[in-house]
């Protein structure tokens, strides 16, 4: 039948996440580049007949964030010492502008060290692309356990609110053709607007009334919702964020932040708890968390710790053009791209039907 | 089963109730129909039946409404979920999920259906709906029909005794409107549903009904079908007839009427005036037109002409190319093979502003080319955009709608004014050919009998129209010419009165009262009437 009945679409997404969590912040090329060509592998072997438009997209997206970061770099970069490439006419700017520079010598660890973050970014994004094709956002949701997925399913509707959008926008771009009015430019974009969101709103409400007429949210037989969930839920965020960051900031003591954080967590799982017993909510198509699920999340799993192993003990993995050393192609790349192709060993099946 | 009593319902920051004091009960096991304008507060009456209104809506409910032993006042729409089942006028705007499979089980998952249950409705109602074939599909790849029983069958699956529709067939062609119908009539008899559906199109639906609710004038009327049809103002071309004519008892359908057929000829002179089609300047032209998508052909080596001064009924079921086809006459559509001139030139190559003054394209939601904040402003900007003398789209809008504030938003109108509001922005211009997709959508017969006026209007000022409908009353009413298409070919090209009286089973209800005397509309046989001997 369906992928989603194959595969824990959770699966992909712990996949997906901790690899692009771990990637985050290095910057060898090499690294970047091999991860992009491993996951492009997997996605084009796994979703032979499904659509990989979101892969595609965030490979396109990928492309354009490199072109805007050598962009930035050229223009307003940092200068550096190195072999002067060529030179773009630079500003003087007041001297209260400290910091700042446009233009000047472009050298080639300028534009080498923007190149890096660019892959890097690109790589990053790829993973959630690989991510949301293999595993469409939708059929995540559905997978959630019944106390987070009003949580989900907002996420959810406001990702299917994408598709909804660029559909509105093809029907009023060829209506305003119709009025013989301009359908690109700043004009353009501005009269389509307006209507392309009034249209995409009415169908959200449409779709919330649906969903009310259906039964959503309903809640086993006997009363509202007990006041102390969403003060429950309420404190525990709050919580959770002041401890968060007051360590992240340090604005507080470690032992103090990390009570805050720990409490909050513990009260919005317990408002959860409460929440779900009082559901009445199933489900039609369960998919159990196998262990080709686990070996799937295992392998994003792994990839983090390794990369995380990597940037502590061998940091010129994360060598920057300006700190010197060149980016190399060594054994933990190669261990890393394995991992990222591991999910094809244990997936069934070579194509999504 | 359904009581309402001394009922008013206002809305927040309206002076007067949609209707008010309304008292009635429907019958289980029955089939009910509502009927009334448009804006009459239809959708408000089926609202009340699960408590979207005023639980969602907003707005003040005096009087009781109980649904099953349950009061509206109580109870939101959640907790009538597993009584009544909802299907709306537009199916895609209530789906929820991505698959068919998803959006069948979903009210059932919100109630806490145990799997095997689920398993058992999915087979008993997936099978008797037709729908076990498509639990595979995304719904965005679903037909019209399709699409309408996958949200009847969705309303249906958590086992409600009650289902309640709002206008199911607007959107659909004949023969899918036709199955939905059927499907509507099994569920009553043989499920003992109660069903409450209303339509526009009465002439489908009354041989179904119990009983009548009729909307109108801030009044709720309910009652048996004849008595209903005697104040209605919105009838099937039968009863008009039959109204006209005095027949007692009335007839509410072509069968009922049979009788006294005999008695309307001897009134009828031998045929009505027809005028030959004009043939003399062509306004458009298709020449061997071809366009696929993939590997459908969705138009296919088509050739058509359109003359100034014919009004033409484009007709044919969900797919046949209809949309296509105006949309290569105004230049929305790129051709594969052959050409297509417009005014002499290709639409596909000329500018926007160009092309406005050349060909008017009125979409299926006419709304779509209306953004101003106020009608006022629409007016203003669409004078601007065809370098027209200031007040000129005013002054049509007038000509279509005379007593409307300009100050309105458009999206306040209703469907009726917003339509003469786009078709005074595309009128202003005065393009030689005028295209209108599926114009009495959500028409109630008071605005298609307007929209006809301003069509003759437009036709005798020499434009070439093209009216693409399922409607097959109203292109009888005020098509000259009629193309039939199916799957990209044209199949038929003649006078309307020709090709709709030999459309079966879908004419006119008075080609099937008259046949075989080439009589179409009530109007036309009503004015006959009057002036027979």
């Amino acid at each position: 039948m369906t992928a989603q009945q194959q595969m824990h679409p959770g699966a992909w997404w712990c996949w997906g996440l901790l690899t692009a969590v771990g990637l985050s912040g290095v910057t060898n090329p090499l690294l970047s580049a091999s991860v992009l060509a491993a996951l492009a592998v997997v996605v084009s072997a796994r979703s032979a007949t499904a659509s990989s438009r979101a892969f595609s997209l965030s490979l396109r997206l990928g492309v354009m964030l490199l072109v805007v970061r050598l962009f930035i770099a050229v223009a307003f970069g940092a200068r550096t010492g190195g072999t002067v490439l060529w030179s773009v006419p630079s500003v003087p700017l007041p001297s209260w502008f400290a910091g700042i520079t446009i233009g000047g010598p472009v050298t080639a660890p300028l534009l080498l060290g923007a190149l890096y973050q660019g892959l890097n970014l690109a790589a990053v994004l790829a993973c959630f692309g690989a991510a949301s094709t293999l595993a469409p956002p939708a059929e995540l949701v559905a997978a959630l356990p019944r106390s987070v997925y009003e949580l989900g399913l907002s996420v959810a509707i406001a990702l299917a609110f994408l598709p909804e959008l660029s559909e509105s926008a093809q029907a009023v771009r060829a209506a305003r053709r119709l009025r013989g009015r301009p359908t690109s430019g700043l004009a353009g974009f501005r009269g389509m607007a307006i209507p392309v969101l009034e249209g995409a709103l009415e169908r959200s409400v449409a779709m919330a009334a649906a969903m009310d007429a259906r039964g959503f949210g309903r809640l086993r037989s006997g009363g509202d919702h007990p006041r102390a969930v969403p003060v429950l839920a309420m404190a525990g965020a709050a919580s959770v964020t002041v401890g968060a960051v007051g360590l992240l900031a340090g604005g507080v003591a470690t032992a103090v932040g990390t009570a805050l954080l720990l409490s909050g967590v513990m009260a919005a799982g317990w408002s959860l708890r409460i929440r779900s017993a009082q559901l009445l909510r199933t489900r039609f198509t369960q998919v159990p968390f196998g262990w080709r699920a686990s070996v799937i999340a295992g392998a994003g799993a792994c990839s983090l710790v390794l990369l995380f192993a990597l940037d502590r003990w061998a940091p010129l993995l994360v060598a920057s053009p300006t700190s010197g050393g060149s980016p190399s192609f060594g054994i933990a790349t190669a261990l890393l791209v394995a991992l990222v192709l591991a999910p094809l060993a244990v997936a069934r099946g070579g194509a999504q039907a | 089963m359904i009581t309402f009593s001394n009922v008013s319902v206002t809305y927040d920051g309206a002076d007067a109730p949609v209707w008010s004091d309304a008292s009635f009960s429907l019958q289980p096991g029955a089939f009910h129909l509502v009927v009334g304008p448009t804006g009459s507060g239809k959708s408000t009456l089926l609202g009340l039946m699960n408590g979207h209104v005023p639980h969602f809506t907003g707005g003040t409910v005096s009087g009781s409404v109980e649904v099953g032993g349950r009061s509206v006042a109580t109870h939101g729409p959640r907790d009538f979920a597993d009584l009544v089942g909802v299907v709306r006028q537009n199916p895609r705007s209530g789906f929820v999920t991505a698959t068919v499979l998803d959006e069948l089980v979903y009210a059932m998952e919100n109630l806490g259906f145990s799997r095997d249950a689920m398993q058992g409705q999915l087979d008993v109602v997936g099978r008797h709906l037709r729908v076990d074939t498509l639990f595979e599909r995304p719904l965005a790849t679903l037909s019209g029909g399709q699409a309408q029983r996958v949200a009847i069958a969705a309303a249906l699956m958590a086992g409600p005794s009650i289902v309640v529709l709002d206008e199911p067939t607007s959107g659909l062609d004949p023969d899918a409107a036709s199955e939905v119908l059927d499907l509507l009539v099994e569920l009553v008899h043989e499920h003992h549903m109660t069903v409450v559906c209303s339509e526009h199109r009465v002439e489908r639906v009354l041989d179904l009904a119990t009983s009548v609710v009729i909307v109108e004038d801030g009044q709720v009327w309910c009652g048996a079908p004849a008595a209903a049809m005697e104040r209605s103002s919105i009838v099937p071309p039968v009863v008009e007839v039959g109204r006209a004519a005095s027949w007692t008892p009335l007839p509410l359908t072509v069968a009922e009427a049979t009788p006294f057929v005999d008695a309307l000829r001897v009134r009828l002179p031998q045929a009505p005036e027809v005028p030959a089609l004009t043939r003399q300047c062509s306004v458009a032209n298709l020449s061997r037109a071809s366009v696929h998508y993939g590997d459908l052909a969705a138009l296919d080596a088509v050739t058509l002409e359109i003359h100034a001064g014919e009004v033409l009924g484009l007709m044919g079921p969900n797919g046949a190319g209809k949309s296509t086809l105006l949309g290569v006459f105004s230049g929305l559509v790129a051709l594969g093979e052959g050409t297509c001139t417009v005014g002499g030139a290709d639409p596909l190559t000329l500018e926007p502003a160009d092309l406005v003054r050349r060909v008017g394209l009125i979409p299926q939601d006419p709304g779509l080319l209306l953004y101003a904040a106020s009608v006022g402003e629409e007016c203003r900007s669409s004078d601007v955009d065809g370098g027209l003398a200031p007040g000129t789209t005013a002054a049509w809008f007038a000509r279509f709608q005379p007593s409307v504030d300009l100050l309105r938003h458009p999206r306040d109108l209703s469907e009726g004014q917003r339509l003469c509001l786009a078709l005074a922005v595309i009128c202003a211009s005065e393009p030689p050919v005028l295209l209108l997709d599926e114009p009495t959508c959500g028409l109630d017969n008071v605005a298609k009998v307007h929209l006809a006026a301003v069509l003759a209007d437009r036709a005798a000022a020499g434009a070439g129209i093209v009216v693409a409908s399922h409607d097959v009353e109203f292109i009888a009413e005020v098509a000259s010419r009629t193309v039939l298409m199916d799957r990209g070919v044209v199949v038929a090209d003649g006078l309307a009165r020709t090709v709709l009286s030999t459309a079966d089973p879908h004419r006119p209800q008075v080609a099937q009262l008259l046949s075989p005397d080439p009589w179409l509309t009530a109007t036309e046989v009503i004015a006959a009437m009057g002036t027979a001997p």
